[in-house]
């Protein structure tokens, strides 16, 4: 991701600039990567539950980190304390640095008070995926729900990736739905 | 059976052209007269789109490297082929293709890219890796070489990108059948533009 050719060398790595660097990474290469950890991860488990685990897993530590580097870079060394303004900061910072855009929606739960969803048209994990029909409702958007960005922040939650059939489309939209853990309700509003 | 003279380049294709009437199985519908080559010259014309329809009539094979048919999709041709006939045929075309690398005179040949009979045209595309694809169609469709290369492109996008495909087995991919409709029917040559 860091541009390499062009960056002047330095010495030492604390002498670097905390910049951007270049944000564009091969999609193609990225598919391939994330297919052979699905197909690796597929060989070690029994059962469709245990692949959405590991799955998950795999994305808590893109979690730590993301939220480590962003904190510091885009806000200063400060971290958001409330619920409303860490999601609208997943929604928007942190999906622009993973996935190149911001996400499609952020909504409110409306059954129940301590579930928010974010939606996404097209995941961008999920482009070239096509889930074979006897594996039900398997999303590999777990891996993205497992990003524990949340979690690192101080807001324990329970993340998970819905496929939501949209009227007119051929193609399901992703829904990553986040359920609070219920000592975190004072902190709502 | 006829040589045509071989293209300027290393890698020596050939065009084999069978004045034959071929069996039945075989023929499409009632042909549609074909339009110039010039028209479809530039592939972002609206003109090109419709070149690109016309594969409708006609249809499509994938096979792996030995032989197997993966992918079979009928664009509503007239006789009815079922799977047994089109698996067949499929590896009947694979030793074709492989006979024909024989009977080169030249070496470096890949083996036949388009085969013309009375009442239709099969275009074939080989892949590095020995995937073929090929599309029989009416005589005179434009433009079936880059189709068959966009083909390729989605293979390579929604099945080999896709944890769930086994490799050389026969496609199951919910994408590649969406994406594969959509370059058919819609006028997505857009795609090709990129």
């Amino acid at each position: 991701m860091i541009g390499v050719g062009k960056a002047k060398q330095y010495a030492n790595v604390l002498d670097k600039p905390l910049s951007r660097g270049r944000q564009e990474v091969s999609l193609s290469a990225f598919a391939f990567l994330f297919s052979e950890l699905v197909q690796y991860n597929q060989t070690q488990v029994d059962n469709i539950a245990e692949l959405e685990r590991r799955l998950e897993d795999a994305g808590y530590a893109v979690g730590a980190r993301v939220l480590e580097l962003l904190c510091h870079r885009e806000k200063g060394n400060r971290r958001e304390t409330r619920l409303l303004n860490i999601l609208s900061f997943i929604h928007s910072t942190v999906w622009k640095v993973l996935f190149g855009k911001v996400a499609d929606s952020l909504e409110k739960g409306t059954e129940h008070e301590d579930e928010y969803m974010i939606s996404e048209k097209e995941l961008l994990v999920n482009r070239f995926i096509s889930v074979p029909k006897d594996m039900g409702a398997f999303n590999c958007g777990a891996f993205v729900a497992g990003i524990g960005v949340l979690e690192n922040a101080g807001f324990p939650a329970v993340v998970t990736a819905h496929f939501v059939p949209i009227e007119g489309q051929q193609r399901p939209r992703t829904t990553i739905l986040i359920k609070f853990a219920e000592e975190r309700e004072a902190r709502f509003g | 059976m006829r040589y045509s003279t071989p293209r300027p380049s290393n890698s020596v294709r050939h065009r084999i052209r069978f004045p034959v009437d071929l069996p039945r199985s075989l023929r499409l519908s009632t042909p549609v007269s074909s339009s110039s080559p010039a028209a479809c010259a530039d592939l972002h014309t609206p003109r090109a789109a419709f070149c690109f329809r016309r594969i409708l009539a006609g249809r499509l094979f994938i096979i792996n490297k030995s032989g197997g048919l993966i992918y079979y999709k009928d664009y509503g041709s007239a006789g009815r082929t079922d799977t047994n006939d089109s698996l067949r045929l499929a590896s009947l075309w694979h030793s074709m293709h492989a006979i024909s690398q024989q009977l080169s005179p030249t070496p470096g040949c890949e083996g036949i890219d388009l085969l013309q009979a009375h009442n239709f045209d099969l275009h074939c595309f080989q892949s590095l890796t020995g995937t073929k694809f090929f599309a029989v169609c009416e005589t005179g469709a434009q433009n079936i070489e880059v189709l068959l290369k966009v083909i390729y492109e989605l293979y390579t996008d929604f099945v080999l990108k896709n944890p769930f495909y086994e490799m050389e087995m026969p496609i199951r991919c919910e994408l590649f059948d969406l994406n594969l409709a959509q370059v058919l029917q819609k006028d997505r040559v857009a795609l090709l533009g990129r």
